[in-house]
């Protein structure tokens, strides 16, 4: 039984951000969005369910992401998470954030 | 405000979030184990990778409800703890509230326990929800009675297979065979009663059917008091002899201590079988009656449904049975409706204290809203001087919502305070106070889960009556500015004008049931009682036969004459000591249900010229008058003839035809609480002798009597003592009511008293400025009046509208005063107008005395 180190958690921020930016492009359920930022990360970044769910549920409390229940690929019963529009403002608002953080990041690390 | 309905719809949208989390990890799960199998990994070690996940997902499902629940109950508890601080901090507007909300939510939580405690608990009898009771209303009277006919009983208990019925009457009568006992509650009950109350007996046997039949033996069950205190205790009672008036009885038993079979009514004393009433009241003819007439309502029924029957199939049942009585004895049916023992003191006409529950409840809550008025005020003063605060919290990133809710927490925590003492007084405090005036006994009153729902939801909405408007008001966006807003200034004006126009109405309540209390005792009763002497002559009732006491009492009139001592005349009840007796009449030609209440006097001739009640047409009764001609108040003339001369019209009393020869003028010679029709006809037997109120002729008819009635031992009412002991009830509505609005005046009065300080302390500056530029006293009192004169105007005005209102509510417990008063909107109008001025001065004096450079200073 190998262990399979975990990736280090993700910033609270950044993995509401790139779960908005996956579901951008299409709903999606739990697993799949974790399939998917795994996949679109090369395998760097995977997230596990006690920081994917959480995370969903603080998208539904605040309004950027709606759940509505679906069948899976393989026939059991999902629920599948869309944008709403307050979390495509948002999207695009906390992208441009991150864009200038982490430019400002490597600013400092190449500069100093 | 968009975020926070986001987040509330996603709330509501959501709100089986667990359960949907549930399946969801679990979908998750299996997702995953297809995946790990479609990549080879063995089904075994794919089943393990994801069990070794389990913990994962509880972790998941915690953090998750974290999401859902924490920030809403920690920010509470911050917003709580913050309160409590804040509140501290600032004794100046704390302690008011405080007071303000004790008082009034004190008072409704004691108004609501003694009416719940009255009014909505069940019979302490063993198995009481099985117990039902039947009330019965007649079309015509459209009140519920809880009385029926003994015949009707007689039939429902042959017929009715969903329960077991038992009839009961009480009567206050004399134990121990003197004349001079205090009387006391007795019920007389059919020989079902015991089976089905269940009343303990803890010595003997409780009464049987057989003891309940004509010529039994005349046996009684004791209260344990009764046994201890007359019998020599419970065991020494059994077979002992109790007399009941003149009756010797049996004790075969004694109920349990403290045993009751009602909760408000005093515990009876004693319980015999129905037909002992006709060895107690032997020759009688309303006995007859009640043993005989369908039509005599006499008795009250309770029942206790058999297994399976529940009061709605007992009530089906119940219902056709009445009717078919009804059809085959020839009476008007009366509707008929089965109810719980929780239940019999809220049936519409149950009685006066019902109605005056509710007047209190009303004024109650009127006050609630004055004090609510008040702190709503407080708030906005201290909203208004905390500006700074809200706005450097604000330009921290406090939205308005959590504003809003700051400030409503602050006020809920006071609230729940208050909410706390209110509680504890009416648990430990209340029974102990309306215990000691005696006014019920302390051990009917208790608080209870009902109580404690009510005090918190009394909380919540004094929280948000008294905070809502306040908390908008003070954090509304651009409100900032240093000098107070027109809206803050006019929310302030409501709020003030309300207190006055709650405090003018239970003003003029309370003084109205005062002054309506003082007219019933003298001016309002159309004749002068302090001229009417009462002599009872006592004779023992089983020394004379009925004919023979009639014979008696003409023999001590016709002396009394002889003897010249002014007009003298009998009655069956001396004014203000009987029992309103009413009957029901009927004119020619109408039907058997039209039944017209009026109430009877027995009185001979004479009787008029005694009381002093004036003849307005026709004549009165002589001594060789029918028995069926009779004279008529004025009211009773009114309205049974309207337009048109009552003389010589006839109606029906049951069979017997009454002529009117005479009418009288209207005088209470009970208390009525409306003026009522009252018709008088010739006494045959009659209980008391009525003179002039004399030293003189009292002790020469007190001879009289004793020498026509060798067996008499006649004694004298004083009536107008009597007549205050029957007001006392409403001597003690008025206090309350008088209680009441002296609380609602002094809040309001010192609502008013803030309202203007605050004024003053706002405009401290700008005083100072006038006066050091030489402004006049005048001026500035002008000045400031201005600013709080059009809400205690407006108030006042409101105020007196809902006062108009509220005397029709009252009318009915005002005696014939009238609603409008003139000299209690007198009184009102003095004392609002001191309760003003003294609010105003202090105030002002303090804006006068204000230092010019120091206010400068200050800037």
């Amino acid at each position: 039984m190998a262990r399979t180190p975990e990736p280090p958690d993700l910033l609270r921020g950044t993995l509401d951000l790139l779960i908005l930016r996956v579901l951008s492009r299409e709903p999606a359920h739990g697993y799949g969005i974790a399939q998917r930022i795994r996949v679109f990360s090369s395998d760097v970044l995977q997230v596990g369910e006690s920081s994917l769910y959480p995370a969903l549920q603080r998208l539904l409390l605040n309004g950027d992401v709606e759940a509505e229940w679906g069948v899976s690929e393989n026939n059991r019963r999902a629920r599948y998470y869309s944008l709403t529009k307050a979390g495509r403002k948002r999207l695009a608002t906390e992208r441009v954030d991150f864009d200038q953080m982490v430019a400002a990041i490597r600013q400092v690390l190449e500069t100093a | 405000m968009g975020r926070f309905l986001r987040r509330l719809r996603a709330r509501l949208r959501y709100r089986n979030f667990d359960a949907d989390l549930r399946e969801e990890l679990e979908t998750h799960r299996a997702l995953a184990e297809s995946d790990a199998r479609a990549r080879g990994v063995s089904p075994e070690d794919a089943r393990h990778e994801a069990a070794r996940r389990v913990g994962n997902r509880t972790l998941a499902r915690e953090l998750s409800r974290a999401v859902w629940i924490a920030p809403w109950l920690e920010s509470l508890w911050q917003d709580a703890r913050f309160a409590v601080r804040s509140l501290w901090a600032s004794p100046g507007f704390t302690l008011p509230a405080l007071a303000v909300l004790v008082v009034t939510m004190g008072l409704t939580t004691g108004v609501f326990t003694t009416t719940e405690s009255l009014f909505f608990r069940p019979w302490p009898v063993p198995q009481v929800d099985r117990v039902a009771v039947m009330v019965t209303k007649q079309p015509v009277t459209n009140g519920w009675f809880f009385e029926t006919s003994l015949v009707a009983y007689r039939h429902l208990r042959e017929h009715a297979r969903t329960l077991d019925v038992a009839a009961l009457t009480t009567e206050m009568l004399r134990l121990g065979g003197r004349p001079d006992a205090e009387p006391q509650p007795v019920r007389l009950v059919s020989g079902s009663y015991f089976d089905v109350l269940r009343i303990p007996v803890v010595a003997g046997r409780a009464l049987l059917p057989s003891d309940d039949t004509p010529g039994a033996e005349a046996v009684a069950v004791v209260s344990h008091r009764v046994a201890e205190e007359q019998l020599g205790g419970p065991e020494r009672a059994l077979g002992a002899v109790l007399r009941v008036e003149d009756v010797a009885f049996t004790v075969v038993g004694v109920t349990a201590p403290g045993a009751r079979d009602a909760r408000l009514s005093e515990a009876p004393a004693a319980w015999v079988a129905l037909h002992a009433k006709a060895v107690l009241s032997p020759g009688d003819e309303q006995v007859r009656r009640l043993f005989n007439d369908p039509g005599f309502w006499g008795v009250e029924l309770v029942g206790r449904l058999a297994p399976g029957a529940d009061r709605k199939s007992a009530e089906a049942e119940v219902k056709p049975l009445m009717a078919q009585f009804a059809a085959e004895h020839g009476v008007i049916p009366a509707e008929v409706s089965v109810t719980g023992t929780e239940w019999i003191y809220n049936w519409q006409g149950a009685g006066r204290a019902r109605q005056i529950y509710s007047l209190l409840s009303a004024a109650t809550i009127l006050t609630l809203f004055l004090g609510c008025a008040n702190v709503g005020n407080l708030q906005l003063a201290r909203g208004v001087s905390r500006r700074s605060e809200l706005e450097v919290r604000q330009s921290l990133g406090a939205g308005r919502g959590r504003l809003v809710r700051q400030l409503l927490v602050e006020g809920l925590v006071l609230a729940t305070m208050s909410a706390v003492v209110s509680l504890i007084l009416a648990w430990q405090v209340l029974p102990a106070v309306l215990g000691s005036f005696g006014w019920v006994r302390p051990d009917v009153l208790s608080v209870n889960g009902r109580t404690l729902v009510f005090v918190f939801g009394l909380a919540l909405s004094v929280t948000m009556l008294s905070g809502a408007l306040p908390a908008l008001r003070v954090t509304r966006p651009g409100s900032g500015s240093r000098v107070v807003s027109a809206g803050a200034a006019r929310l302030r004006a409501s709020l003030l004008g309300a207190q006055v126009a709650i405090g003018v109405v239970l003003l003029v309540g309370a003084v109205l049931l005062a002054r309506a209390v003082q007219h019933a005792g003298s001016s309002g009763l159309g004749f002068d009682l302090g001229q009417v002497a009462a002599i009872r002559p006592f004779v023992p009732r089983d020394a004379y036969a009925p004919a023979e006491r009639e014979q008696l009492g003409r023999g001590i009139l016709d002396a009394a004459r002889e003897a010249g001592i002014g007009p003298v005349a009998g009655t069956l009840f001396p004014p203000f000591t009987a029992h309103i007796a009413s009957y029901t009449v009927r004119l020619p030609g109408e039907p058997e249900s039209a039944n017209r209440r009026v109430v009877t006097h027995d009185v001979t001739s004479g009787y008029f010229e005694t009381v002093g009640i004036p003849l307005v047409a026709g004549r009165l009764f002589s001594e060789s008058s029918s028995h069926d001609d009779v004279v008529v108040n004025e009211s009773m003339a009114r309205s049974f003839w309207p337009d048109q001369s009552a003389l010589g019209r006839v109606f029906f009393d049951g069979d017997s035809e009454k002529r009117v020869i005479g009418v009288v003028g209207d005088v209470r010679t009970e208390l009525f609480y409306t003026q009522s029709p009252i018709y008088y006809r010739r006494a045959g037997p009659f209980q008391a002798v009525l003179a002039r109120n004399d030293p003189a002729t009292v002790a020469r008819v007190l001879d009289i009597v004793r020498a026509v009635v060798p067996r008499a031992s006649p004694e004298v009412d004083d009536l107008a003592p009597e007549l205050r002991r029957q007001l006392d009830s409403s001597v003690l509505g008025a206090k309350v009511a008088a209680g009441v609005a002296v609380v609602a005046l002094l809040l309001a009065a010192v609502g008013t008293l803030g309202a203007f300080s605050f004024v003053v302390s706002e405009r401290r500056r700008e005083i100072g400025v006038r006066l050091a530029l030489g402004a006049r006293t005048w001026n500035i009192l002008h000045l400031l009046a201005a600013r709080v004169s059009w809400p205690l105007v407006g108030g006042l005005f409101v105020g007196l509208l809902g006062a108009q209102a509220a005397g029709g509510v009252l009318g009915g417990y005002l005696y014939g005063l009238s609603p409008r008063d003139p000299v209690t909107y007198a009184i009102v109008l003095l004392v609002l107008v001191s309760a003003a001025v003294f609010a105003t001065l202090i105030p002002a004096r303090r804006a006068l005395s204000v230092d010019p450079a120091v206010t400068l200073r200050a800037e």
